[in-house]
This record gives structure tokens, C-alpha cells and sequence, in this order.
């Protein structure tokens, strides 16, 4: 028994190790990877006639996933961006416009509906909408 | 400092004292009227969502608007998650 014991400890400290190094080295990317992992995760343990269901959701969770890594300004410490991607990901950086203006416009209809299905109320909905307008006049 | 980024730095601490001002306004609604934990939370996690916009600069509205609409898109798989029995979808 203590031999197994040391076995798995030996076994879960090498798995701890690993997972702190990615996360000091490549944290952005580990995450990336996680949330992809739960992705997987949820869709494979669906029932096999419930798998096309939701597939609109899948699709804007690796979208937000891609947009995401292109505002990111920093930058991989093991792997070097192929020069194409750097050139359409400082573009994309440098349209300010657009990277400001236009998500701060798709953050209303997406709160409405947040507040919508909680039953959150016209209130809270106004609140947020005040605060939007707030930042957009910013 | 040029008056003008005076200006959008006084402009910058009212934003942060409306979202504090809501989310105190958001706690004592919860309060009085007996919200539940589940909707407080969704409500002061969209005002710090707004704070966090703020103290990010150009890329935040962009970043953060992302992390909502995956938060939204994880909640509604999660929610329309149908099992035959509790936790058959989960072979564990």
C-alpha cells in the first residue's frame, strides 16, 4: 500500500509541477486549452441526439476564444507567431474604432437578454445601459 | 497633465463610483426585496464587468465582452443539459 501511495504522490506532484511551469510560461494559452477541454467535455457526455443541439453556442464560445487571442498583446515565450498572423493580429489591434466602439454596441442587446432570461428587470437592464453609454462617451 | 486627460480622468472615477453606486443599490435591492444569491451575483459580476472595461483601455470592451458572451453561452448549454436520470450524461 505505501508503495502505491508514493507512486501517486510522486505521480500527482509531477502533474502539480507541469501545470504551474504552463501556467507561468504559457498562462494565456493553458487556458485557452482548459476551456476548450470543458467544451470537449460537455459535448462528448451529451446524449448522441442531443449533439447538434446548442451547436450555435459551441461555435461563439471557440470564436470569442480566437477574438480574444488576437487583442492580446502579449506575446508566447516558447513559440514564435508565423509573420501573416502578427501582421492581421497588429491590423487588428490597431483598428481602435473597432476593437472599442463596436463590442461596447453588441454589449446591449447581450445584456438585455441576460437580463431578460434572469428576470432581472428593467432597472438592472438601464443600469447596465447607463454604464455602457458612460464608458462609450469615455 | 493636459486638461483634457484631466477631464477623462475625472470622467474615469465617476464611471467607477456609478458601478460602485450600483452595486450597493443592487445589494440593498437584494436585500429588501430577497433576491437570491444567484441573481445578485449575475447582476454585481455585469457591474465589476463594466469597472473591468474601464481599467483594461483599448482592448477591454473587446476582451470583456468576449468573456460575457462565453460566460452566456456556457450557461445556456449548461442549462439545456437533459439527463434521463440525475448524472447519466456523466459516466463518473
Amino acid at each position: 500500500m505505501i508503495y502505491l501511495v508514493l507512486t501517486l504522490f510522486v505521480i500527482v506532484i509531477f502533474i502539480v509541477q507541469q501545470f504551474v511551469d504552463s501556467m507561468i510560461q504559457e498562462c494565456d494559452y493553458v487556458t485557452d486549452g482548459f476551456i476548450m477541454m470543458i467544451l470537449a467535455f460537455l459535448w462528448l457526455t451529451k446524449p448522441g441526439h442531443q449533439r447538434k443541439n446548442d451547436y450555435w453556442a459551441y461555435i461563439l464560445i471557440v470564436v470569442c476564444v480566437k477574438v480574444s487571442y488576437f487583442v492580446d498583446r502579449e506575446r508566447s515565450m516558447n513559440f514564435e507567431v508565423e509573420a501573416s498572423l502578427a501582421q492581421l493580429r497588429s491590423w487588428f489591434q490597431s483598428e481602435v474604432h473597432f476593437i472599442t466602439l463596436v463590442p461596447l454596441a453588441l454589449l446591449v442587446p447581450l445584456e438585455w437578454k441576460i437580463s431578460d432570461k434572469q428576470g432581472l428587470g428593467y432597472l438592472h437592464f438601464f443600469q447596465c445601459f447607463g454604464l455602457t453609454a458612460a464608458i462609450f462617451a469615455y | 497633465m493636459s486638461e483634457h486627460q484631466n477631464h477623462l480622468a475625472k470622467f474615469g472615477t465617476a464611471i467607477y463610483f456609478a458601478i460602485l453606486a450600483n452595486i450597493t443599490l443592487a445589494v440593498l435591492k437584494a436585500i429588501v426585496m430577497g433576491n437570491s444569491r444567484e441573481k445578485l451575483s449575475v447582476e454585481t459580476g455585469m457591474f465589476i464587468l463594466k469597472g473591468a472595461i474601464v481599467v483594461s483601455g483599448k482592448t477591454g470592451p473587446m476582451v470583456y465582452f468576449c468573456l460575457l458572451l462565453q460566460l452566456y453561452c456556457f450557461a445556456g448549454i449548461i442549462a439545456r443539459r437533459f439527463d434521463s436520470r440525475p448524472g447519466s450524461t456523466f459516466s463518473l
